[in-house]
């Protein structure tokens, strides 16, 4: 016979875990988002990491911002080490199968299209394009292996210390100075110790790690594809159709295929990553068998899918500046003006339509590169400090190889000068740019 | 006093300009109008008031107090048929009946019977409909300056003609001063008499015209009126066409309707969003409508403040065509667009959310593909 006592105790048990069960059922996703707070955790033991490295700058992450933050300091004179996580050079242009470089040239009303991508984005289109490997001069679609390829040969030119397959997975802040940034690779966990930090990231992982503030913004994730043999598609085959099978590359028989994908994801949580990667996959290959199901384009096939998920958009730097698109509305003109970008998107503004060509190019100042705390950190591509209006403008490839150029030439001056990023000169280091052909209006 | 007398009326010319100028002005916008005691009555009859009606208000018991006290300080039309005047070397015409009392009962008949749009014979909303017009497409701009052309250029051929006879807003105050003194004074019963007769004759034609307005109004749901517009119908009777709603808005989306279905609608405001789109936190033009055919609306009830709604062309969208466009998602203020992921041919495309969308504009002015567009609301 069972105790009242001993019941009681039972059924409150019971209950408990029937609750406990149906919320971690309803609540799965909520849990993965909000991350390890209400989970088990586990605490890792303090050790000694080998410090593999000094440099004067070190640029974490290898994408057209980090590829041409690190050109540029290491062209200066600077000793550089490049970290990418993936197995190549280029980001999502590459890797991530974006080929389009966007927005090399600005449109202004009488339709003249005026190159606004000088500098080291300009010299990688002009050694693509030397390969026959870039299709265009506006805007140019790129091959992506020769993406990869002009990349890694600018990377060696220059000098650079190119560390592949790590990880940069926490930072060492002292009195608002990164001392180090730990990397895991397969040689364990290393450190660096750098003089200035480029974070060439995309997703902002050094200004996260390092205290800074941020915005996440949830965009749309997708996964780019490539289609080969397409110039086999016999159009006179019986119950041929049109069917779409995306667009030319620089490679006669391959077509990209872009994808928006979802719209409102969180491009920082590991399980939207992985459940979306998966999801892509699987409707890309289905997607493919029923273009080769279809008459005329039996020799279709899916050539590859992009080694790296396209994240549009994740953090967002508070900065020291925030860009506006009221700024590029009236061709604000910065004292610290490191770089001009183009226009590619219809915006609106003040409550009326915004093409292109009125508003074909703007500047970008050096303090939207700065966080607001950090001594020796300065920040590229997509998660500078901007406001979200502008957002189809300042995350596109063109942007990044310009703000990255910025960044690097700016760590190589902070180095020389052994000043902080915000302290730098920053007409030392517009000269500096100006001498690698950038463009500062 | 004459000419303290000419400057006032100089003075409230110039501020009338400045406020009728085809810019915003905020709430300020075509402030002057609300001075006008016929556009008071005629909100009042029509039971349309806002709280800048309180002007009106104020400015009636002047008039009611002082004869013709708004001719001699405020008019500035009065000032302009003046000076015609005297550069016109042709007489008074004499015997002529004042009719301006007619012509004043003639517009609050017609708004009794919900149809002020008479007011537009007021010469302070014929003074405002000119300067609208400089905002507008050319036949409704030659339209809507016609009223001040005429009733200024009529004081050329027969001096004084305009103030002294026809002017509603003049008869008015005659007609106040009548019945003002009828009370005081015995002996000026026989002229109240008569000019009770001549306000009854005109009462009943605006009547007789109101009538004639509202059958002749076809509701054509093709026309995008101002957000808390009247419906449509009640909207072509109350408008009295003095331009305040374009003047005011700041995206310069409100035009004169000009359209073979909408005679009783000419000149009242419509929306066309070749320049713009309504901005979601702006009231403007319910706050400076004098008539209430657009009623004041706070930026919260513009939230639910329908306009029309979106229509979406996906064959045209950049979307169907796989280039990378999110312009419509993006810029819905309304959380009304919805951006679909495909499986089939990996196509993503948008879909307008009938329940969210107000038919705002944004996602059709900004769509590079011109692929959307705005429709009108089907009545309710």
């Amino acid at each position: 016979m069972i105790k009242r006592r001993k019941f009681l105790v039972t059924l409150a048990a019971t209950t408990g875990a029937l609750v406990a069960g149906c919320q971690s059922n309803s609540t799965k996703r909520q849990q993965h988002a909000a991350g390890t707070r209400d989970e088990r955790t586990i605490l890792e033991p303090a050790r000694e990491i080998p410090i593999i490295a000094e440099p004067d700058v070190l640029v974490v992450g290898g994408g057209p911002a980090g590829v041409a933050a690190a050109i540029s300091a290491g062209r200066a004179g600077a000793d550089v080490v490049l970290v990418e996580r993936y197995n190549h050079l280029g980001g999502l242009w590459t890797g991530g199968l974006v080929l389009p470089l966007l927005s090399t040239h600005a449109v202004d009303k009488s339709g003249y299209h005026q190159q606004v991508i000088y500098g080291v984005g300009d010299e990688m289109a002009r050694r693509l394009r030397t390969l026959d490997m870039a299709i265009h001069e506006v805007n140019p679609v790129i091959d992506p292996e020769a993406g990869k390829y002009v990349l890694d040969v600018m990377i060696k030119e220059s000098n650079i210390n190119m560390l592949y397959h790590c990880w940069a997975s926490n930072v060492i802040v002292e009195n608002g100075w990164i001392k180090a940034v730990l990397l895991e690779s397969k040689s364990g966990r290393v450190a660096i110790a750098p003089k200035m930090v480029v974070d060439g990231t995309g997703d902002g992982d050094m200004l996260a790690l390092a205290g800074e503030d941020f915005q996440n913004m949830k965009y749309h994730i997708g996964l780019v594809h490539r289609l080969g043999n397409v110039d086999r598609i016999n159009k006179s085959a019986p119950g041929y159709k049109d069917v779409p099978v995306g667009n030319p590359t620089p490679i006669a028989s391959v077509n990209w295929f872009n994808m928006h994908g979802e719209n409102d994801q969180d491009g920082l949580d590991l399980h939207t990553l992985s459940e979306l990667q998966q999801k892509y996959r699987i409707q890309i290959w289905e997607n493919t068998q029923k273009i080769r199901a279809t008459p005329g384009y039996e020799e279709v096939f899916l050539l590859d899918t992009a080694s790296q998920l396209g994240v549009r958009m994740s953090r967002i730097l508070d900065g020291q500046y925030r860009l506006t698109l009221k700024d590029s509305m009236t061709f604000k003109k910065f004292d610290d003006v490191i770089g001009i970008s183009g226009a590619w998107c219809t915006m609106l503004y003040e409550g009326r339509r915004v093409p292109v060509n009125e508003r074909p190019l703007w500047q970008i100042p050096y303090r939207s590169l700065l966080p607001k705390k950090t001594k020796n950190l300065i920040v590229s591509g997509r998660c500078f400090c901007f406001e979200r209006e502008l957002v189809e403008d300042t995350r596109i490839i063109g942007t990044c190889l310009v703000t990255g150029h910025a960044a690097g030439a700016a760590a190589a001056v902070a180095v020389q000068e052994g000043s902080t990023a915000t302290n730098v000169n920053i007409k030392r280091v517009q000269n500096l740019l100006k001498s690698q052909n950038a463009n500062l209006g | 006093m004459t000419f303290k007398v000419r400057h006032s009326r100089l003075f409230a010319l110039v501020l009338a300009t400045i406020f009728a100028l085809p810019f915003s002005l905020g709430w300020l916008t075509g402030l002057f109008i609300w001075t006008s005691p016929l556009v008071f009555l005629n909100s009042l009859s029509s039971q349309s008031l806002s709280w800048l009606s309180i002007i009106g208000a104020i400015i009636l018991i002047f008039v009611t107090l002082r004869h013709r006290w708004y001719c001699r300080w405020l008019c500035p039309t009065g000032l302009l048929c003046d000076s015609v005047s005297k550069l016109s070397r042709l007489r008074v015409l004499k015997g002529m009946p004042p009719l301006g009392i007619f012509l004043a009962a003639l517009v609050f008949g017609a708004a009794i019977f919900d149809v002020p749009a008479l007011g537009l014979l007021d010469p302070i909303v014929a003074f405002h409909a000119f300067f609208s017009g400089f905002k507008v497409s050319l036949v409704p701009a030659l339209l809507s300056m016609a009223g001040l052309i005429f009733i200024v250029g009529i004081n050329f051929i027969s001096r004084h003609v305009w103030c002294n006879k026809l002017c509603p807003l003049g008869g008015l105050q005659d007609g106040l001063t009548s019945l003002r003194k009828m009370m005081t004074k015995k002996d000026e019963r026989a002229t109240a008499f008569d000019v009770g007769r001549r306000a009854a004759i005109g009462a009943l034609g605006g009547f007789g015209f109101a009538v004639l307005f509202k059958r002749s109004i076809a509701t054509s749901a093709s026309i995008i009126r101002p957000p808390a517009a009247l419906p449509e119908g009640q909207f072509q009777s109350t408008c009295i066409r003095c331009g305040n709603c374009a003047r005011a808005c700041p995206t310069h989306i409100i035009q004169s309707s000009f359209d073979a279905n909408d005679i009783a609608g000419l000149l009242t405001p419509k929306i066309s969003f070749t320049h713009g789109y309504c901005l979601p936190a702006c009231t403007a033009c319910g706050t400076v409508c004098p008539s209430g055919a657009i009623k004041t609306f706070s930026k919260n009830d513009k939230k639910s403040l329908v306009l029309g709604i979106a229509h979406i062309d996906v064959e045209n969208c950049l979307l169907s065509r796989h280039k990378e466009c999110d312009r419509c998602q993006f810029y819905c203020d309304y959380d009304a667009v919805m951006i679909h992921p495909s499986d089939f041919e990996l196509a993503a495309w948008p879909e307008i959310n009938r329940q969210r969308c107000v038919g705002c504009g944004a996602c059709a002015v900004v769509c590079p593909a011109n692929a959307i567009r705005i429709e009108a609301a089907p009545q309710i």
